[in-house]
């Protein structure tokens, strides 16, 4: 099938589901809220678009949490499985999704701290993967609905014993629940592992967010598409990574860039939007990590509405430097709260083809139908 | 803006709210018509469109124009590109070279979904062939290479592609004779005839094919077809050529030129040159078309085709004189090859997939309906084996059967002149013909064994002769027989077939079918006297049955179908009666089917040379009645026909017992509670073709008549009309007793 990776309008937060060629599916991250004015209901969305498995329970393959804050997991617990399958409640409506593996940062090893106020969802991911964890330590690498990948080491050597399920920093994922796709990789850039506790304080503060490099590929071309995806990852986050890249940044380049932390200003630099305003100066190192756009490239902010104010995220100010980013590149920025418009959101659905990213077109309300004149349904063919 | 008439104005709103396009601009155009011109985003992936443009040249914007008509939405607006657009992507329709580009937007005939879609649809599919002609999309070689578009040719060749194509001569060309027909202006031409040729030419080779033949308005000659083979590249064979190009060939200089990319220059030049050298001892008053093909290789077979090599076959007028005779400026014009008329043509053109021919079908009967029948499986390129009909054409015959009466002859045979135009389908292969009554048919005689003592023959009587059913039922071969004959004055209809080994035979499934009619109230009395009948002549045996053509047809297209089905699935195990019933609106038709098991065939105890047979569907209610009384005597009435002709009685069906009749171990007594009522009943329903002929009753054990049998049969004598049967229905087969008495 023609690969896809889709943006769900989540106002200042992430939701983003890739599909393979081979037709594997992998989730980033969710924050579903309550369908209502203005709130579109894109689990409904979501569910339109996953596979069933034998026992017609959707299911994702993947479900990537960059980090276990709420606008990244919200509704977990209402619209996915968790737990060991042999509990799975068929009689639910919808039917909940089933994780077939799990991809968690290592925060889950660590203790709510006044960093890390975990919010109900969070906890039940923390919870579900730790379960997970327990069953590898026990049984060996599990079957799909058991499975999961820890993402970076954690500390003190918590995670030295994960063996086959860790991915370390720098490592690269070329398989699904196990099984290796001719057309995709991830290479994983962070979480970093701390050099010191003070580095590590220093992490913490700064969103420790998994950070990936996705390559979707198509046809003969393995790297047709390459995805930087990077949660809330902030400015000292973005340092570390022109530090360790600069002299090989092909690790960082992308068609498709998803602005972190919502089209944050902190991604881009250390200073208060809010308080300098246009004196607020961009980290050169910071935006040198984010601006590898390759000929082309797309980068979406999935965010709210970006308007010339003090609100940060989104920031007009960072908009307008991704911007900047995009037109150095011949590409083009959206804004997922802005598609088609504001007051009609939609999935922003990108096809992935050997010629790099090809927005899947929508037109609004029907007018093409009309206009085609087929509203009530074509002539018949006739033969003579 | 220019003025447009109501329904450009129409297709100008509707290009302006294509979501892809923007700038639309229009132009009235000199002679008529009008030019819009609109940017169309290609919509092209993001690395591409930052570079410009596709790896296939397609960029990000291109400038569409519309051509329309000043009669549109007569004829349909024609979309060009820029001239300099990237002319080897396929589905790109034939132009000149440094003319704007007509992309091939359409399958099919764009006025058609112009009609049926909409002229939106045509904008929209310029917007998705520009994005697939962005990534190399426009042509999926799943089903083979799509072959160079043909689609306004004056100039038609009959040829096997694949044929042509098993016989090449690396570097060389080879020869094919053909016929070549042509009118006086020569705007059209048509080949066929294919035969071998010389390997080169000679000067009388060519003295014979430029001496023009006239017939009528026609010229006609002995010509060639020329096919130029590519040379060979060592073990790798002929070059590839995986390039699609739009034909730009219109004389000969094109067609060398096109030659040389394809690999076929030498092979043509080599042709040229000894043209050049035979014709300057040939002398030739007028010039006569010649077919050139270059035959080239593609990376797979061609679409519905074996072969890899795709013929590029170009009509060229020659004239033999001294100097050159293809010159450069030599009018060369595209040639479609058709493929020739063949039993696989018209399978594919019918949607028959299967390639086995699973039966042998005959004819007995080739008047309206027999030659309908015939014409279906003859078009869906199935010969009939034998035609056996020992009637003339009259004139009145024109009214329904399928020959035309320019093909009748005053004296023909209906077989004989029916074979003669069958045969026309099949390169002149006739069915064998009988031309006289089916009775005296020799089916020893080796030209009619064959198909007669085949299992897996059907013989299809459409006489509906009682006499030829019967004749049949009993004749000593072993192809099935199978019956169509239409009713009551075209208003039903029944089809029938013999099982396995011809049981059930013809005359049980006729009257099987009988009672189906009974059940269904469509069971009647021949229609006798005037009201049935039409004079066609003087004299008492020239009358026909009033019906019209179409009447037949109903019929004879689902008696074709079903014949068609046994070409594919082979004969049944089990016998098949249909009957049709022709709505009152004559024009629906309705088929009910029963697969009928065998017939069984009790042992008439006294013998007095009747025979009776047991229908598969009273044998099954007998056998059912038997199943609910294991323990005790069980009985009914039984029902069916009687000929007094053959002494043969026909069982088609059993009424259940009377509820006073008593069942005990042994003996049956058949009660009379409401039995003379529904014994009226039926009799009625039956019109005098089917009526009750007597009793059943079962036995415990294997025996026959008892003497309280006898008794009963010599009572019931005289009671019924003609013949009263008591049957015996036995756990090893059935006895009966038959009384007679006219």
């Amino acid at each position: 099938m023609t690969p896809e990776i889709t943006f769900y309008p989540v106002g200042n937060g992430d939701m983003t589901l890739i599909k393979l060629e081979s037709g594997a599916t992998i989730l980033i991250d969710i924050n579903i809220r309550t369908p209502g004015e203005g709130i579109r209901d894109v689990a409904k969305d979501l569910r339109d678009e996953l596979k069933t498995d034998e026992k017609g329970r959707p299911y994702v393959d993947v479900m990537v949490l960059s980090h276990p804050d709420q606008d990244h997991c919200r509704g977990l617990e209402a619209e996915f499985h968790l737990g060991p399958l042999s509990d799975y409640n068929d009689n639910n409506k919808p039917k909940k999704i089933v994780i077939r593996e799990m991809w968690s940062s290592p925060l889950v090893f660590r203790r709510a701290s006044k960093n890390h106020t975990l919010s109900g969802d969070a906890k039940a991911w923390n919870c579900e993967a730790k379960r997970r964890v327990a069953l590898f330590r026990k049984n060996g690498i599990g079957v799909n609905g058991d499975r999961v990948i820890v993402l970076g080491e954690d500390k003190d050597g918590k995670t030295d014993d994960l063996g086959a399920i860790l991915v370390k920093q720098d490592q690269t994922i070329t398989k699904v629940c196990g099984v290796y796709q001719t057309n995709f990789s991830a290479l994983l850039l962070a979480p970093m592992l701390a050099d010191d506790e003070e580095e590590d304080a220093e992490l913490s503060k700064n969103e420790s967010s998994v950070i990936l490099n996705y390559s979707i590929g198509v046809g003969n071309t393995p790297n047709a598409v390459k995805f930087l995806s990077g949660g809330d990852a902030e400015v000292a986050i973005w340092e570390r990574q022109w530090a360790r890249h600069k002299k090989n940044v092909g690790v960082l380049q992308y068609n498709l860039l998803s602005t972190p932390h919502h089209c944050s200003w902190h991604t881009l630099s250390w200073d208060s939007w809010s308080e300098l305003r246009r004196k607020a100066k961009v980290s050169a190192d910071a935006r040198s990590a984010l601006s590898q756009a390759l000929p082309g490239a797309t980068i979406v902010a999935s965010s709210n509405v970006i308007k010339d104010d003090d609100v940060d995220p989104p920031c007009i100010r960072a908009k307008e430097e991704y911007e900047a980013i995009a037109k150095e590149a011949k590409g083009e920025f959206w804004n997922t709260s802005a598609y088609l418009s504001e007051d009609d959101q939609q999935p922003l659905t990108f096809e992935v083809s050997e010629g790099g990213l090809k927005r899947v077109k929508k037109s609004k309300g029907g007018v093409a139908s009309s206009a085609a004149g087929v509203g009530l349904g074509m002539q018949p063919h006739m033969h003579g | 803006m220019t003025k447009l008439n109501a329904q450009m104005e129409d297709a100008v709103q509707q290009l302006m709210r294509h979501p892809s396009v923007s700038n639309v601009t229009v132009q009235e155009k000199p002679g008529g018509g009008v030019v819009v011109t609109a940017d169309f985003d290609t919509n092209l992936p993001s690395t591409w469109r930052a570079q410009g443009a596709s790896p296939t040249g397609v960029r990000p914007v291109e400038t569409v124009e519309f051509e329309f008509p000043s009669d549109y939405p007569l004829r349909a607006p024609v979309p060009t590109l820029r001239p300099d657009f990237n002319r080897t992507l396929p589905h790109i329709n034939p132009h000149r070279k440094g003319d704007r580009v007509p992309p091939c937007t359409i399958f099919g005939g764009t006025l058609e979904v112009l009609h049926s879609e909409g002229v939106y649809r045509l904008y929209d599919q310029v917007a998705v062939w520009l994005e697939n002609a962005a990534e190399n999309k426009l042509i999926d070689n799943g089903p083979g290479w799509e072959p160079m578009r043909r689609d306004s040719c004056a100039d038609f060749l009959e040829v096997d592609d694949d044929e042509v194509a098993k016989v090449l001569t690396p570097g060389n060309a080879k020869l094919y004779r053909i016929h070549i027909t042509w009118p006086d202006d020569s705007a059209v031409s048509f080949g066929w005839g294919k035969r071998t040729g010389p390997s080169t030419l000679t000067p009388s080779e060519l003295a014979k094919a430029t001496a023009v033949v006239r017939v009528q308005e026609w010229n006609v000659v002995g010509s060639f077809f020329v096919v130029c083979c590519p040379e060979a590249n060592g073990a790798e064979g002929p070059k590839v050529v995986d390039q699609y190009q739009p034909d730009s060939v219109t004389n000969y200089s094109d067609l060398k030129l096109l030659a040389d990319q394809v690999g076929c220059g030498q092979a043509l030049a080599r042709f040229a040159a000894n043209l050049d050298a035979v014709s300057r001892s040939v002398s030739s008053k007028q010039s006569v078309p010649i077919y050139l093909a270059l035959a080239v290789r593609r990376p797979t077979h061609l679409i519905g085709l074996k072969s890899d090599y795709e013929l590029l076959t170009y009509r060229v007028d020659i004239r033999p004189q001294q100097g050159a005779v293809l010159t450069d400026d030599a009018p060369a014009r595209p040639v479609l090859l058709t493929t020739p008329l063949s039993p696989a043509l018209l399978r594919q053109a019918s949607g028959i997939e299967t390639e086995q021919v699973r039966i042998e079908l005959g004819l007995v009967g080739c008047g309206s309906l027999g030659s309908k029948v015939a014409t279906h499986v003859a078009r869906a390129g199935y010969a009939p084996k034998v035609l056996v009909d020992n009637d003339g054409f009259l004139p009145h015959n024109a009214a329904r059967h399928a020959l035309f009466p320019s093909q009748f002859r005053r004296v023909g045979n209906k077989a004989k002149q029916l074979a003669g135009e069958l045969g026309e389908f099949f390169e002149g292969r006739k069915p064998t013909v009988f031309d006289r009554s089916i009775r005296l048919l020799p089916f020893e005689d080796k030209k009619f064994n064959a198909f007669f003592s085949n299992e897996n023959a059907a013989l299809l009587n459409t006489t509906g002769s009682h006499s030829v059913r019967y004749f049949l039922n009993d004749a000593p071969f072993r192809a099935r027989v199978m019956e169509a004959c239409l009713l009551n004055l075209g208003s039903a209809a029944v089809m029938t077939l013999e099982g396995a080994g011809r049981n059930p035979s013809t005359t049980d499934l006729m009257a099987h079918t009988f009672e189906r009619l009974r059940e269904n109230g469509l069971l009647q009395r021949p229609v006798t006297g005037h009201e049935g009948t039409v004079g066609v002549g003087v004299g008492c045996n020239s009358v026909t049955l009033p019906m019209t053509d179409g009447n037949i047809s109903l019929v004879a297209a689902g008696v074709g179908q079903t014949a068609l089905r046994l070409f594919e699935d082979g004969l049944p195990e089990l016998g098949c009666a249909s009957i049709a019933k022709i709505g009152s609106d004559k024009m629906s038709v309705e088929w009910l089917h029963d697969a009928v098991g065998r017939t069984h065939i009790a042992g008439v105890a006294d013998s007095n040379a009747w025979s009776v047979r047991v229908l598969d569907a009273a044998h099954r209610k007998m056998c059912a009645d038997v199943a609910a009384h294991p323990r005790v005597e069980t009985g009914g009435v039984v029902v069916g026909r009687v000929s007094a002709t053959l002494r043969e009685i026909t069982i088609v069906d059993v009424l259940d017992a009377p509820p006073d009749s008593k069942r005990a171990p042994n003996a049956f007594t058949l009660g009379v509670a409401g039995l003379s009522e529904r014994i009226d009943a039926y009799d009625k329903s039956g019109q005098g073709v089917l009526w009750c002929l007597g009793t059943w009753h079962s036995h415990l054990q294997a025996f026959g008549p008892s003497s309280t049998d006898v008794a009963t049969a010599n009572k019931l004598k005289g009671s019924i009309a003609g013949a009263v049967v008591l049957l015996i229905h036995r756990p090893d087969g059935y006895s009966a007793l038959v009384r007679d008495e006219f």
